[in-house]
């Protein structure tokens, strides 16, 4: 399905119904809408095992932001945090979706972050994988060379450095594959639609300076962030940067062992704790 | 959700991914969309079985037609078939479905033939159970007399001739129970989130000069045409005008001892749509 909001299509599947037959009553169940899981990553990512678990607690909705996926690509100057929360308003916007939960991964988490500093009355609750505050990337390349070794190392930096497709090659053949403990199966990573261009873009800006502390610190809804201690692209020290500014009354942190980025790939135990994060959500 | 469509905003709800994972691909499934019964009925009935049925092989989009359930009131000058048709093109539209099978049941299926009618190259196939073209209440009346006896005569008499809320009432007592072979379960009443006001006032306009039968020429799409043959809203009669009428492809089961609810009275309704989709998905006319 795609809506159109802000002069472009925006992409979106569904799973699980909102109303559900319950006894003598239709009870509505709570909304996750599950972002990006990165910069020009579409969300099949979450199609597996997270989405159909959330399923059975909530109607999912799986959501490409502009430039990645089926989603229209638009242009480099819209591929910005500030562009993906205005639309991500305006989605909820012309869906009635009220207070729904957002589920962001990486740069997805941002995003989320952003949204629920700016609109607080948007949104219920924050599910934050993987999520830093900001990119420190000399602490990526430290983790890319404990984790994968020198070349690892090396390959990071080059690409950090010098973010262009080409380096990206390199980076994805190298790099890529240390994010996870568990690999990703072969025709997972070919039902990904990625834009390289935006990743490229991406890294070669707004990955430079972005840093949501301020708006973590303005978050007025629960929280839950799981992060794996062995991930190299969004390391331990960018997450804890992320903890010290939330509201610490609002947040539960998981953090696990052995665990890489997406953390549920590696540890499928963490599903079943946003499940029952997600049961507390309020169905308005 | 629900969204703007034309000048009113309706509540539409999704069961099953537009997209599988296969392999290395993401596969795109067929869009069912489903239209309930009524008006001023809501989308509740087909939460029950038909809609999780489907939702294991296509995707499935449940609504509320404006006047009904979650969507809104709207006016009665647009509570008219001609509207509630355009409404199924434009909430397609409006949410990126393209080329559905639009699935109608009873007064579903009246606004699902006059979509296919004005809009000819919008559906990829259509799922008419219990159609018909017009209300023929001499039809009806006769059946309702045949399983319910006088009682249930006289209550549908007063159904078709402008009935009151104390009409309506009456109906769900008397006549409602007849439209299934099974128990409706007390939960399914319960859940109904209706707004009789709108049958009401359709009953007693639109409803008696509604003719479709001309229009169905314009039709293109594909059809599978299901029909109870024990149904007093829908009697076999008028189900089979609608087939006569249908100009494409098209394929008619009728099932004996089923009524209104035709896919739970006759659960081979189901494997008999189960082939028909899969003959739309493999590009096949039915025959």
């Amino acid at each position: 399905m795609k809506v159109a909001v802000n002069g472009v299509h925006l992409f979106f599947d569904v799973e699980g119904a909102k109303v559900r037959p319950d006894g003598p009553w239709m009870r509505d169940s709570p909304t996750v809408i599950l972002l990006p899981t990165g910069p020009g990553i579409d969300h099949s990512l979450y199609r597996e095992h997270v989405g159909p678990a959330l399923a059975e607690v909530a109607q999912v909705i799986y959501l490409d932001f502009r430039g990645a996926g089926r989603s229209d690509w638009s242009s480099a100057e819209h591929w910005t945090i500030d562009t993906w929360v205005d639309d991500l308003t305006a989605f909820c916007d012309v869906l009635e979706l009220r207070r729904p939960v957002l589920l962001g991964t990486g740069i997805g988490g941002v995003v989320a972050v952003e949204q629920a500093a700016r609109r607080p009355d948007l949104v219920d609750r924050l599910v934050l994988v993987s999520t830093v505050a900001r990119y420190v990337h000399s602490r990526s390349v430290a983790e890319f060379d404990r984790v994968g070794g020198a070349e690892a190392g090396e390959v990071a930096a080059r690409y950090y450095a010098d973010p262009t497709e080409l380096n990206f090659a390199e980076f994805m053949r190298i790099c890529v594959p240390l994010y996870t403990r568990t690999p990703l199966p072969p025709d997972t990573i070919a039902r990904i639609e990625m834009n390289m261009a935006l990743i490229a873009h991406w890294d070669a800006t707004t990955a430079r300076d972005f840093d949501v502390r301020d708006a973590a610190s303005r978050v007025q809804c629960p929280v839950l962030l799981l992060a794996g201690e062995d991930d190299p692209a969004t390391t331990i020290a960018g997450i804890e940067e992320l903890v010290e500014a939330l509201p610490a009354y609002l947040l539960r942190y998981e953090r696990y062992p052995e665990a890489g980025h997406g953390v549920f790939r590696d540890r499928p135990e963490a599903i079943a704790v946003v499940s029952e994060f997600l049961a507390a959500a309020e169905t308005a | 959700m629900r969204i703007q469509v034309g000048d009113a905003r309706l509540f539409f709800d999704v069961e099953g991914t537009k997209l599988v994972a296969e392999g290395p691909w993401m596969r795109e499934r067929q869009t069912v969309v489903l239209l309930h019964p009524g008006p001023g009925f809501d989308h509740g009935l087909f939460k029950v079985q038909l809609g999780p049925w489907l939702s294991a092989g296509t995707q499935v989009v449940y609504t509320d037609l404006r006047g009904g359930g979650r969507s809104d009131r709207s006016t009665p000058e647009e509570r008219r078939v001609e509207r509630w048709a355009d409404d199924v093109k434009d909430l397609c539209d409006a949410i990126g479905v393209a080329r559905p099978v639009v699935l109608g049941l009873g007064f579903g299926s009246v606004v699902a033939l006059e979509y296919a009618a004005r809009h000819p190259d919008h559906p990829a196939a259509l799922v008419l159970a219990a159609p018909v073209a017009r209300i023929v209440a001499e039809r009806s009346i006769a059946q309702y007399e045949r399983l319910g006896g006088p009682e249930a005569r006289a209550v549908a008499e007063r159904f078709y001739d402008g009935m009151d809320e104390q009409g309506f009432a009456d109906f769900l007592r008397v006549c409602f129970p007849l439209l299934s072979s099974y128990a409706l379960t007390s939960d399914v009443i319960a859940r109904a989130d209706w707004n009789p006001a709108v049958l009401i006032e359709w009953m007693a306009g639109e409803a008696k000069e509604l003719d479709l039968r001309d229009e169905l020429a314009a039709i293109r799409a594909p059809a599978l045409v299901l029909a109870g043959e024990d149904d007093a809203w829908a009697p076999l009669e008028s189900a089979r005008e609608v087939f006569g009428l249908l100009p494409g492809h098209k394929r008619f089961r009728s099932y004996t001892r089923g009524r209104h609810s035709v896919f739970r009275d006759a659960p081979e309704a189901y494997e008999d749509m189960r082939l028909f989709l899969d003959d739309i998905e493999a590009g096949e006319p039915p025959a």
